[in-house]
């Protein structure tokens, strides 16, 4: 199965009102505003867009919305990951049934499956649909739950729809054991990691950059012009390291609330506290300022570069 | 201080007799092999070096015939891990004592202490000697002990010989942490692949590697440290991929892996002391159908 996922994938954060309810108006202009300026692809509802603290309705809701406004002009991705497994199943149905481009799906949370179990729920997971999947591996959040290669191996060579993984071990050899064993079966499989990782990754063989909802700075848009022409220069680490003090990542943890273009006002869905006291030991998420202080206007810039 | 920069950091194994003494007559010809197989410098005994498996005074006298065999051909970087801060000075002053050009520790073993002892201990080890001091970051090797940037920024304001950190934490984030702000605090500030995991390090800033491997592959070594030195990542994937292969198949068995894997090249260097056990013959026979299936292994040196 050819894929279509390079360069840069946007996933906007979920804009919500003052009573936390989610804002649909807002969240259209905001993939608008992802599509022109250079996202060539789109993912929602990611952790950074709150997909936990969404009700199914909604997740439904606005994955509709993001296919109808995005509209072809690039791919769209559904996040289907879920606590229970079975919506996981439903949201991948409906993603397919209203004309999304693939789904992306991370390992079963809560249960720290074995790898046995991971493999029965992608099996299960690719089986049911046609769309292209992405799957997502992120042991530092799953308490060490991870793809291995041998289990990348296998999932690829039994599934023609399994094509890549957004890979978030942030680690030299984990991402090498995962992109050994995947590219030499499939040269053409998409690994995805996080844009602020793409000094480590893109040299060995990262192809699609995950945006997180960041704008596109002028920054990254130096280091990823740097990485194109094949020259890690100076002026892309420089550049990483501008946009890493633009928006800090330091695990733990989400930016849960990101202010919208503009205007730092959005609120977080205070039910998502448990996981920003869990590794900040905050009493309760609050909305945060990313980076203004330090770089006051983003430029949004056009991105004319695939990887 | 003048920045002494490392480069490429072969990390030999300590040979031992049957009798599991240190055989350094053998040692002296490990010695050279790795002088004339591609070393830009030697640290010893690194933990594949079983540096916990020598009593204090061995462990002495290893360094200083080490310095002696090198006769001045390359730098020697003295690993001087303890834990107790208190010997892990002494040792650090013994290896200025006798001619070490830098030393190298990591966090205290046994204690994993808060990072206000971690601070304590890494600042005693630094102020002991007035020669460059690097920081192991070893997390795996330290039951998760780990090292973070601020702590290494709090470091750089309190020892000025603090020079730099061998990673082996392979984390992006946080090499990505160092690299963005300790430079700036300290100009000429290094960070080190503390394995032969170099692409995604010399990406980041990394200038130097420390390559535990070196005994058994120099030339892949070598080819992929140039590569990256020389930023060119993209061509260095194709080695790399060969070197994770390498490292793959000796970590399950570690120390006794390595050793192994040395006397299958034909440089046998005995076995670990306990209470690393050797390889069972199944285990053997595992690890010697994983190298014959590393093509790059073909091109490297067999025997002395």
């Amino acid at each position: 199965m050819p894929t279509k996922f390079r360069g840069v994938m946007q996933s906007p954060v979920t804009p919500l009102k003052d009573d936390f309810s989610l804002d649909l108006s807002t969240f259209e202009r905001l993939l608008d505003f992802h599509v022109r300026t250079g996202a060539t692809a789109i993912s929602w509802p990611h952790h950074k867009g709150e997909s936990l603290n969404l009700t199914i309705p909604e997740r439904k809701r606005f994955a509709e919305a993001a296919v109808r406004v995005v509209n072809g002009r690039i791919p769209v991705t559904i996040h289907v990951s879920a606590l229970a497994v079975e919506d996981t199943m439903e949201l991948a149905r409906h993603a397919q049934a209203i004309g999304a481009d693939g789904i992306l799906a991370i390992t079963p949370y809560f249960w720290t499956p074995s790898l046995a179990a991971i493999h029965a729920y992608f099996v299960r997971l690719c089986s049911s649909i046609e769309l292209p999947v992405l799957s997502y591996n992120s042991p530092s959040y799953l308490a060490g739950v991870e793809i291995t290669g041998d289990l990348m191996s296998r999932l690829i060579e039994q599934l023609p729809n399994f094509v890549g993984v957004k890979e978030a071990s942030f680690n030299s050899e984990k991402f090498l054991e995962i992109s050994r064993a995947a590219l030499s079966m499939r040269p053409d499989f998409v690994m995805l990691t996080g844009v602020e990782y793409l000094l480590p990754s893109v040299p060995l063989g990262d192809r699609l950059l995950f945006g997180g909802g960041v704008d596109l700075s002028q920054s990254m848009l130096t280091a990823v012009r740097c990485l194109h022409r094949r020259r890690l220069a100076a002026c892309a680490r420089a550049a990483i390291q501008n946009l890493v003090a633009l928006a800090p990542v330091p695990r733990p943890i989400p930016l849960l609330a990101q202010r919208r273009h503009g205007d730092d006002g959005t609120p977080g869905r205070t039910d998502a506290s448990t996981v920003a006291d869990r590794h900040q030991g905050a009493p309760g998420l609050r909305p945060q300022r990313a980076g203004a202080a330090r770089h006051p206007r983003h430029r949004a810039a056009r991105l004319v570069i695939l990887l | 201080m003048p920045v002494f920069q490392p480069g490429l950091v072969h990390t030999p194994m300590t040979p031992f007799t049957r009798e599991r003494a240190l055989d350094l007559d053998l040692y002296a010809k490990l010695i050279e092999f790795h002088i004339g197989h591609g070393a830009d410098a030697l640290a010893l005994p690194m933990h594949a070096g079983e540096s916990v498996g020598l009593p204090d005074d061995e462990r002495r006298a290893l360094l200083a015939y080490a310095i002696k065999c090198v006769n001045g051909r390359k730098p020697v970087i003295a690993h001087v891990s303890e834990a107790s801060t208190g010997i892990a000075a002494a040792l650090a002053r013994h290896a200025q004592e006798v001619g070490a050009t830098a030393i190298v520790a990591t966090t205290p073993y046994y204690w994993t202490p808060p990072p206000a002892m971690v601070i304590e201990h890494f600042v005693q080890i630094g102020a002991a000697v007035s020669i460059p001091f690097f920081l192991y970051n070893a997390p795996e090797d330290m039951q998760g002990s780990k090292v973070t940037a601020e702590l290494c920024l709090k470091l750089i304001d309190r020892l000025p010989n603090f020079a730099g950190v061998v990673d082996l934490s392979l984390d992006w984030q946080f090499m990505i942490e160092l690299m963005t702000d300790a430079p700036r605090l300290r100009p000429g500030f290094q960070l080190l692949a503390g394995t032969e995991l170099m692409v995604s390090a010399g990406a980041i800033g990394a200038t130097g590697m420390f390559a535990p491997l070196a005994g058994i592959a120099p030339k892949l070594v070598r080819e992929l440290f140039d590569l990256c030195r020389a930023q060119k990542l993209f061509e260095a994937r194709k080695v790399q991929e060969q070197m994770a292969a390498l490292r793959q198949a000796v970590k399950p068995g570690g120390v006794a892996s390595l050793k192994a894997a040395m006397g299958a090249m034909g440089r046998d260097c005995g076995e670990p002391r306990p209470p690393l056990l050797p390889l069972d013959p199944m285990a053997y026979q595992k690890l010697v159908g994983e190298l014959d299936v590393i093509a790059a292994l073909r091109a490297e040196p067999r025997g002395w």
